[in-house]
C-alpha cells in the first residue's frame, strides 16, 4: 500500500472582519484539477473522530470539554444532514490522547493543538490526511486547531468561529480542497442593495463571510464524492475551456449563478476551477438556465490553492476581467465545448 | 511510499441595439425596462442593451438597471469598475500587494429565454466611479454600455 500524506491549512476571517454570518468545490487528489470521478474519498464509512484530550481547551471563552464536544458533533452534522449526499460521522466517547494525532496510526483525531506552529500564527487550524495512492481512498485524518484562535482574531462569538473551523475541517477530512468565495466582495464594500443570496461564502472558501449553514457549493461538492439515491441523475455539467488573449486560463474560476429566471431565485450554485489547461468541468448543476460567471483567482493565498495562484500569475490570468455566459443544464446530461474568453484589464482604469 | 505534497446606476438612460436591430443610438429619455412584461424576440443577433442610472439616494454608490435581450451565446464582460479592495497578509501568504476586484454589485437579478433560445437578462448594478459592461456575440459586433453616475452611455 502506498499512502500519501497532505495537510491543508485553514485561515479564517484572514482580513480583520468579525465572523459574520465562514462557492466553489475543489476536490482532492493527484493532479492540479480533480474530478468528482478521480478524487479521494472515504470508504467505508463511517468517518470516527476522536476528541484530543489535552491541556489546550481555550477555557477564556468558557469551552469545557463537554462544550468541545458539542461544538464537534454539530459541526459533524452539518455534513452528515445534507439531504442529496451518504455521509456517515461519528465521534468516539473514548479520548485520544495527542500522540495519537499522529500521521499513520489509524486513529481520526480533532482537537486543539500543541503544535508550536500555531504561536503568534493568524492560522486557525489544519487538517492532516492519508490516503492510499493505489486507490484505496483515505486511510486517515487528524484536525487540529489553533488554541490561541482567540486571542489571534479576537471573534465576537468564538464558539461560532470555532464551530465554523471544524466545519471546515471535517470538510477536508471528506474530500473537499479550498474552493473561492462568491464573485461579488460583499464582505469588503458596502452596496446597500447588496444581493443576500450571495452570503455567505462557501464553508471550504477563504473568505470573511461564513455561515453555520453549508452553500450550495459545499453540499454539491460533497453530494458529487458521497450521492445519495437519484442525485446524479437530478444533475447535469457542462465542460468546456476557458482563454485569455488566445491563450488557456489556467484556474480561472467558473461560477454558476441562477439567473433569477421564474421559479428559481437568483444566487450561486456551485463552481470549479479550469485545469492548468484552461479546460473546465463543472458538476452537479441543477437542470435549468444559469449565468457561468468566469473570473480570476479571488485568494491570493497560497495556503489556499498552493502552487496554482503561482501557476495564474506567471500566465496573467490575475489580470482578467470578469465575463458572464448564459448555459442551460439538463438533468442527466452534460454540456460541453462552451469557449468562453476573457481580456485583460482588470485594475485599470 | 510517503511523500508530503503541501502544507499546506433617475437620469438619463441608453438604449444599444446589436447587429440585428440597426446599430448604436445616442443617449435618450429614459427607455422602461420591462422587467417583466413580454419583450420582443431578438433577431438573429438581438442585442438591446438597456442600461439606467437610477437615484441613489445621495449614497456613495451609484445604482441603475440593466438589461441585456440578446443572442443565446452572447457574453457580458465586466470592463470595469474593479476596486482593490484586498489587503496583503503577509509576505510569505500572498502574492505581494494588493490586488483589484470587481467593483460591480448585482442584485434582482430577472432571467428568460425566447423561443428562438435568445436570452433576457435584467439585473440591478451599484458601482463607484464609472461602470463600463460590454457584451459580445459570435460574428456580431461588440456593444459596449458607460455609465457614470449621472448618465449611460453607448459606443
Amino acid at each position: 500500500m502506498t499512502r500519501r500524506t497532505l495537510a491543508a491549512v485553514t485561515l479564517l476571517g484572514c482580513l480583520g472582519i468579525a465572523p459574520a454570518p465562514a462557492a466553489a468545490y475543489r476536490f482532492l487528489g493527484d493532479g492540479w484539477i480533480v474530478t468528482s470521478d478521480s478524487a479521494i474519498r472515504w470508504d467505508p464509512f463511517p468517518l470516527r473522530f476522536r476528541i484530543l484530550e489535552n491541556d489546550n481547551l481555550p477555557d477564556d471563552i468558557g469551552l469545557d470539554a463537554s462544550a468541545w464536544r458539542e461544538v464537534i458533533t454539530r459541526g459533524a452534522s452539518r455534513w452528515v444532514e445534507i439531504p442529496t449526499a451518504t455521509i456517515d460521522i461519528e465521534i468516539a466517547p473514548e479520548p485520544a490522547t495527542l500522540d495519537q494525532a499522529d500521521a499513520d496510526d489509524g486513529v481520526n483525531t480533532i482537537g486543539f493543538s500543541s503544535d508550536p506552529v500555531f504561536e503568534d500564527s493568524w492560522f486557525t487550524g489544519f487538517a492532516a490526511f492519508r490516503w492510499d495512492d493505489d486507490g484505496g481512498g483515505y486511510i486517515g485524518c487528524d484536525i487540529e486547531i489553533n488554541p490561541d484562535f482567540v486571542k489571534n482574531w479576537s471573534p465576537q462569538d468564538p464558539v461560532r468561529l470555532l464551530e465554523i473551523v471544524v466545519i471546515h475541517e471535517i470538510g477536508h477530512c471528506l474530500g473537499l480542497a479550498h474552493s473561492e468565495p462568491h464573485p461579488m466582495p460583499l464582505w469588503t464594500e458596502d452596496p446597500f442593495e447588496a444581493e443576500p443570496s450571495f452570503l455567505p461564502d462557501p464553508v471550504m472558501s477563504y473568505s470573511n463571510s461564513y455561515g453555520l449553514d453549508l452553500t450550495e457549493d459545499d453540499m454539491t461538492a460533497v453530494s458529487l464524492l458521497y450521492p445519495a439515491p437519484g442525485f446524479l441523475d437530478s444533475r447535469g455539467s457542462v465542460a468546456g475551456r476557458v482563454d485569455l488573449d488566445g491563450r488557456p486560463a489556467p484556474f480561472a474560476y467558473v461560477q454558476a449563478v441562477r439567473p433569477g429566471a421564474e421559479g428559481a431565485r437568483a444566487g450561486p450554485g456551485p463552481g470549479a476551477f479550469a485545469d492548468e489547461n484552461g479546460e473546465f468541468l463543472l458538476e452537479g448543476l441543477g437542470p435549468g438556465d444559469w449565468i457561468l460567471w468566469v473570473h480570476p483567482m479571488l485568494v491570493v493565498r497560497r495556503n489556499a490553492h498552493g502552487s496554482r495562484l503561482d501557476f495564474s500569475v506567471a500566465e496573467g490570468v490575475l489580470e482578467a476581467n470578469d465575463r458572464w455566459r448564459w448555459i442551460t443544464v439538463e438533468a442527466g446530461a452534460g454540456l460541453s465545448g462552451v469557449e468562453i474568453t476573457l481580456r485583460r484589464g482588470r485594475g485599470e482604469g | 511510499m510517503r511523500s508530503p505534497i503541501a502544507l499546506a446606476v433617475a437620469g438619463l438612460s441608453v438604449a444599444l441595439t446589436g447587429c440585428g436591430a440597426g446599430g448604436a443610438s445616442a443617449p435618450s429619455a429614459s427607455v422602461p425596462a420591462p422587467p417583466t412584461a413580454p419583450a420582443p424576440e431578438p433577431s438573429t443577433c438581438g442585442g438591446i442593451l438597456f442600461a439606467e442610472v437610477l437615484d441613489s439616494g445621495g449614497r456613495p454608490f451609484s445604482v441603475g438597471e440593466v438589461v441585456l435581450q440578446a443572442h443565446p451565446e452572447t457574453s457580458l464582460e465586466i470592463v470595469r469598475p474593479y476596486t482593490v479592495v484586498v489587503p496583503d497578509g503577509g509576505d510569505n501568504l500572498d502574492v505581494p500587494g494588493l490586488r483589484p476586484t470587481v467593483g460591480a454589485f448585482f442584485s434582482d437579478f430577472g432571467f428568460g429565454r425566447f423561443p428562438a433560445g435568445g436570452i433576457h437578462q435584467r439585473v440591478r448594478v451599484q458601482w463607484r466611479g464609472t461602470l463600463e459592461l460590454r457584451a459580445e456575440a459570435p460574428e456580431c459586433p461588440p456593444f459596449t454600455v458607460t455609465c457614470t453616475a449621472e448618465r449611460c452611455v453607448s459606443r
